[in-house]
């Protein structure tokens, strides 16, 4: 088996010590404890393949990366889970699709070449947007999230609104791609390959006719699919990504954007894609900070220990999952703040939906916003 | 092959998949049989045990899939087996021609019929004019990538 030889050397597997630190770390194996990263690690690397490949805890793993903030070796465990569900993938393996499977319906439809969307009847006349611009606001697939999970209250579009206000306000005038696809982050989570090189081909052809020099996203998972998994598949790009934290951060260090008093105790989740996988810790603080008035008050496992949003690639969500969202909810509750903050759709959706819980609901009920629309409401003028 | 004269304008290539509910439109079904009412062989039926047992996904793949349409075929809510089953699959309908709206594909590529029971005539008579309208705006949108996906 080359190709299991292969991702261990790549995801250096081998120096794995066994010392089950990744398994202590690991939000699923305190809940299931037949789940364990260090026996995938193990498996791996004693080349039991069947047990690999064939497993269905395969598809659990939340990707959050809060293992390999802890390995001491240097494992590159989530990388080592993309690549064998790669391999899984070919053998016709599969996860568990939630929703029915229509999220990936969606994005397989997204790969057709001749997809005229409507995707654009959120701007309103108060937003100017462009077609070409230097500039590119980045949507990702919220108009769809918001037609999908209207029935648990799901708006991520003011997210979408949001942004290009921001820009605006900054003098900028973004272009927005009318045929947009998705980013293919969950297909290529699922190991997906093929799905995914056509959904960047659609993206990066519509973004090079869009004459963009800079992308700006305010999904993080778009932020890391563009950033790095589009180069590793096409070379380099010649645009460059930015998540709207960075862009907001270094326009608040400039002092070019200011905001009006708001009194509120906030706390900061921090999304895997954003944190753990692209370091951005400092910026969304910043941004909030900037806000006079705003009280932030930090969980206690944030930063690189944050709790992962439960979900992942729309598949293998159940009771565990939900544990972990109630886990996270309830220490957000506990800081006293008013709003949970987030720099993520998903991770919105993935907690709006353990707010639903028939029983538990009421306990887990907290305030939930994006920071992209914290901001807006606290622009000046 | 000829076609029968009722059916000379209906486009034989056009793909629709049609979800039928167990109870009223199903027996609907059977008495288009029973009664030798035509309808055109475009249309490939599903039986579920109630259109309120449907979601998007289901809906979202037979588009996926290459069909040029899908046809909801339920009851009347008032005769539902399950009470709420009708409404629930009335929102199924509003929410999948929002999403089908997003994508640029036809709302009109999607029809939720209700034929009470036993009436083969109505269910013969609502699958040959689907067949005919969505005939009318063409073959999908996403077929030419599907086909491409079956010859690679």
């Amino acid at each position: 088996m080359p190709e299991i030889g292969q991702i261990i050397a790549a995801t250096r597997a081998y120096s794995c010590l066994d010392c089950g630190k990744c398994t202590v770390a690991c939000p699923i194996s305190r809940y299931d404890p037949d789940y364990s990263p260090r026996m995938v690690v193990y498996n791996a690397t004693y080349g039991h393949e069947a047990e690999l490949l064939r497993n269905d805890q395969l598809w659990s793993c939340l990707t959050c990366s809060r293992c390999e903030e802890r390995c001491q070796s240097g494992v590159r465990y989530t990388e080592l889970i993309k690549l064998l569900r790669t391999e899984a993938h070919g053998l016709g393996e599969t996860g568990q699709c939630t929703h029915g499977g229509a999220l990936q319906s969606l994005m397989h439809i997204m790969t057709a070449a001749h997809l005229n969307q409507n995707r654009l009847g959120w701007v309103d006349k108060s937003l100017k947007t462009a077609t070409e611009a230097e500039t590119l606001y980045f949507v990702g697939c919220q108009p769809y999230f918001d037609v999908l999970f209207s029935d648990i209250g799901v708006k991520t579009l003011g997210i979408a609104r949001g942004a290009v206000k921001l820009l605006n306000h900054l003098g900028i005038v973004p272009a927005l791609l009318p045929n947009e696809r998705c980013c293919g982050h969950d297909l290529l989570w699922a190991g997906d390959t093929e799905h995914f090189v056509k959904l960047a081909e659609h993206n990066l052809k519509e973004i090079s006719s869009a004459k963009a020099k800079q992308v700006v996203t305010t999904c993080p998972e778009c932020y890391l699919t563009l950033k790095v998994e589009y180069p590793r598949y096409f070379g380099s790009l010649d645009f460059e990504v930015v998540h709207m934290s960075q862009l907001l951060a270094a326009k608040v260090a400039d002092g070019e954007l200011k905001f009006r008093r708001s009194a509120k105790k906030v706390t900061y989740h921090d999304p895997c894609r954003l944190g753990r996988f692209s370091g951005i810790y400092n910026e969304p603080r910043a941004i909030i900070d900037a806000i006079p008035g705003v009280e932030l008050v930090e969980m206690p496992q944030s930063r690189t220990s944050a709790l992962c949003c439960g979900t992942q690639a729309w598949m293998n969500c159940g009771t565990v999952n939900k544990q972990i969202q109630s886990e996270r909810l309830r220490e957000a509750s506990a800081t006293g703040a008013d709003v949970l903050l987030t720099f993520c759709p998903k991770c919105q959706i993935h907690f709006r939906c353990a707010m639903h819980d028939n029983r538990l609901g009421e306990e887990l009920e907290i305030e939930i916003e994006d920071v992209t629309s914290f901001a807006t409401k606290a622009l000046t003028g | 092959m000829t076609k029968p004269k009722e059916y000379q304008d209906i486009d034989f290539e056009t793909r629709i998949v049609g979800f039928v509910c167990n109870w009223d439109a199903y027996s609907g079904v059977e008495m288009a049989g029973v009664n030798r009412k035509e309808y055109p062989t475009n249309v490939k039926l599903v039986k579920v045990m109630c259109l309120g047992r449907l979601h998007l996904g289901l809906i979202l793949k037979a588009f996926e899939l290459g069909a040029d349409g899908v046809i909801l075929l339920g009851c009347p809510p008032e005769d539902c087996h399950y009470e709420s089953g009708t409404a629930m699959a009335k929102e199924l309908f509003t929410q999948t021609k929002k999403v089908l709206n997003l994508l640029g594909i036809d709302q009109n590529r999607l029809a939720l019929v209700e034929v009470p029971l036993g009436r083969g005539d109505l269910l013969a008579k609502q699958v040959s004019t689907f067949v005919r309208r969505v005939g009318r705006i063409g073959s999908s949108p996403l077929q030419s990538s599907v086909e491409a996906a079956r010859l690679a």
